[in-house]
């Protein structure tokens, strides 16, 4: 396995009597992980301690490699930083903060003209790119912080929060050049409550709860561990007991929930993916299926499970 | 690149970006330039006046030196509040707006986001300084006539830009530790303020008592050897009305002021033991969250 280029390793962060860890996290090359908790569950903590801005009261901190505070500019080459709500200077325009940045990567004048102009198309502010930043609205700002964070083109995307503010489209936007990131080999740490947003962009997820790690792993994994299965919700009209015998006498079908004009079928995790079995019985039966699909909300009912369980790892 | 225990790579190239920065923040915020118009202001109105008594009340062979007058007597005081009102918001404001943690969240040494915001504000306090220098070289010319001994202005603005470095270093250091804009004007300006009352109560005692133990106490005071270095350098090189302007402009203490050695080297300390406060106080703390 490769090395992890983030790694939080029982880090721990005192704030007087309250503590968020210890925490541990391996972020690997490529990964996209979400970081997921409530509000003040640690998740931006962790990115702090991970950035070097907060020093660890104990445990071990790494990014690409360094300690982040005491190699501070050698751990944050490659590194870009999208922070919640970004407090940026309200007397700059986009441009003059991106040229600021470009200087703090080191980019030479030519190089530092094209990339600001790029990301501002990029994110949608090349016509706001001479307008003070208190003149942005809060979407806006949010997008400039993206276009700041993916100057230089870093290896590393750390972004906290980065779609809270921006309008739907936006939203889309920003998720869809986030995939294009992780195609071209790029790794993500996604911090975010908003679970149906981890599940839809990441390939694993670590959740916080209370400064702990509640559970971390792929989605798959986690969904092993912590649910009884994934479940399908199928949406079909004047389903009888015949159908429902029949989907339940499938391989891996554990329960099976019904409601007017909806099914939830509950499938051992490990089974294989028993959607076009099921839209085969219903269609066959001469019923009118209207949708078939895996639940979206399986992070959700993870961490309720979670916390029903009331176990943490470190 | 300089390598330093514990301090990372400071690379110079950063400190101009970062001093470019400082310079456009400061510049933003609207309390530094009405306290800048405020200190012209009060040079204009100073020359006006005097050119309103001068027929009558001030002889002409004064005229010459009229310059001295606006140069030295805004510098005790006024310039140094310009320099604390410039410094103490540097790293503090920073934090409140929660500004920072975007700048620091980038491949640079923490320090060089430091020294870069120290000297960008400190080139700040030098123009003011110079601006200061400028305007009362102007007003005194249109109203007095012709200036003597001009040369000597350059030399005054740089020494006078070094001996606020005093108070600049106090309150950019107060920024840093207090992390709140107006708890650290307030403390830096209460140190200045305590300075001043200080140094009269020892001249009074020591005029009371004679003993000069008081003297020796008042020269090492931060607004006396502030107020020292620039003066004893112009009286070196000043003579007759010039000279006794001087004079006047230190309310006649102008013969127990420190040497100009003594007061460069205490500036020096001062700055020195403050800076270092600050400069490992930023190394080994973390970056606050927006505080405000």
């Amino acid at each position: 396995m490769t090395e992890p280029v983030a790694l939080l390793d029982a880090a721990s962060k005192r704030y007087g009597r309250k503590a968020i860890g210890p925490l541990s996290l391996a972020l690997r090359r490529g990964e996209v992980m979400g970081l997921l908790g409530p509000n003040g569950s640690g998740k931006t903590t962790a990115i702090r301690m991970l950035l070097g801005l907060v020093r660890a009261s104990s445990g071990r901190v790494l990014l690409n490699g360094r300690d982040p505070v005491e190699e501070h500019e050698r751990a944050l080459r490659g590194v870009g930083y999208s922070p919640e709500l970004p407090n940026i200077q309200t007397f700059l325009t986009p441009n003059e903060l991106l040229s600021i940045v470009c200087s703090e990567l080191g980019l030479g004048s030519h190089e530092s003209l094209y990339e600001s102009r790029r990301l501002l198309e990029a994110v949608g502010l090349a016509e706001y790119a001479d307008t003070k930043v208190g003149k942005l609205s809060k979407g806006m700002v949010q997008r400039l912080s993206l276009a700041q964070a993916m100057l230089g083109s870093p290896s590393i995307l750390i972004l906290d929060e980065p779609i809270i503010g921006v309008d739907p489209a936006g939203a889309v936007h920003f998720r869809e050049m986030f995939r294009e990131f992780a195609k071209d080999g790029g790794t993500i740490l996604l911090s975010s409550h908003v679970m149906s947003e981890v599940s839809a962009l990441c390939n694993s997820a670590t959740m916080l709860h209370n400064g702990r790690v509640m559970f971390s792993g792929t989605l798959d994994d986690i969904v092993r561990a912590k649910l009884q299965g994934k479940v399908v919700v199928v949406e079909a009209e004047g389903l009888g007991e015949k159908e429902i015998g029949l989907i339940r006498s499938l391989e891996g079908v554990q329960e099976i929930k019904q409601s007017t004009g909806t099914i939830e079928i509950v499938v051992a995790p490990s089974a294989t993916d028993l959607r076009p079995e099921i839209a085969r019985i219903i269609v066959n039966s001469g019923r009118h299926l209207h949708s078939i699909k895996y639940e979206d909300n399986i992070l959700e009912r993870a961490y309720v499970a979670s916390l029903a369980g009331g176990r943490a790892e470190s | 690149m300089l390598r330093l225990w514990q301090v990372g790579e400071l690379n110079p190239r950063f400190w101009v970006v970062f001093a470019r920065y400082e310079v456009k923040r400061a510049l933003a915020r609207k309390k530094v330039l009405v306290l800048v118009a405020f200190t012209l202001l009060i040079d204009v109105a100073l020359y006006f006046g005097l050119a309103r008594v001068a027929a009558t009340h001030i002889p002409s062979t004064y005229y010459p030196f009229m310059w001295v007058v606006g140069t030295f007597l805004p510098q005790s005081l006024l310039l140094s509040f310009v320099a604390i009102f410039i410094s103490a918001g540097a790293m503090s404001e920073e934090y409140e707006q929660g500004t920072a943690e975007l700048m620091l969240s980038k491949p640079v040494a923490k320090s060089d986001f430091l020294l870069g915001k120290f000297f960008g504000g400190y080139f700040l306090v030098f123009l003011v300084i110079g601006l200061n220098a400028l305007a009362v070289l102007i007003i005194s010319s249109i109203l007095f006539g012709p200036q003597s001994s001009i040369g000597l202005i350059p030399s005054v603005i740089l020494l006078q830009t070094y001996s606020v470095l005093l108070f600049y270093a106090f309150g950019f250091t107060a920024g840093e530790v207090i992390r709140r804009s107006s708890l650290s004007y307030i403390i830096s300006s209460l140190i200045l303020l305590s300075s001043v009352v200080s140094g009269l109560y020892l001249t009074i005692v020591y005029g009371i008592t004679g003993q000069s133990y008081y003297l020796h106490l008042d020269a090492y005071l931060p607004t006396t050897v502030v107020q020292s270095t620039p003066i004893q350098f112009a009286r070196a090189h000043l003579s007759g009305p010039g000279d006794f302007m001087l004079g006047l402009l230190t309310l006649g203490s102008s013969s127990t002021l420190p040497k100009f050695d003594a007061s460069a080297i205490t500036v020096l300390v001062y700055t020195v033991g403050a800076f270092f406060v600050g400069f490992i106080y930023f190394h080994f703390t973390d970056v606050s969250k927006r505080v405000s």
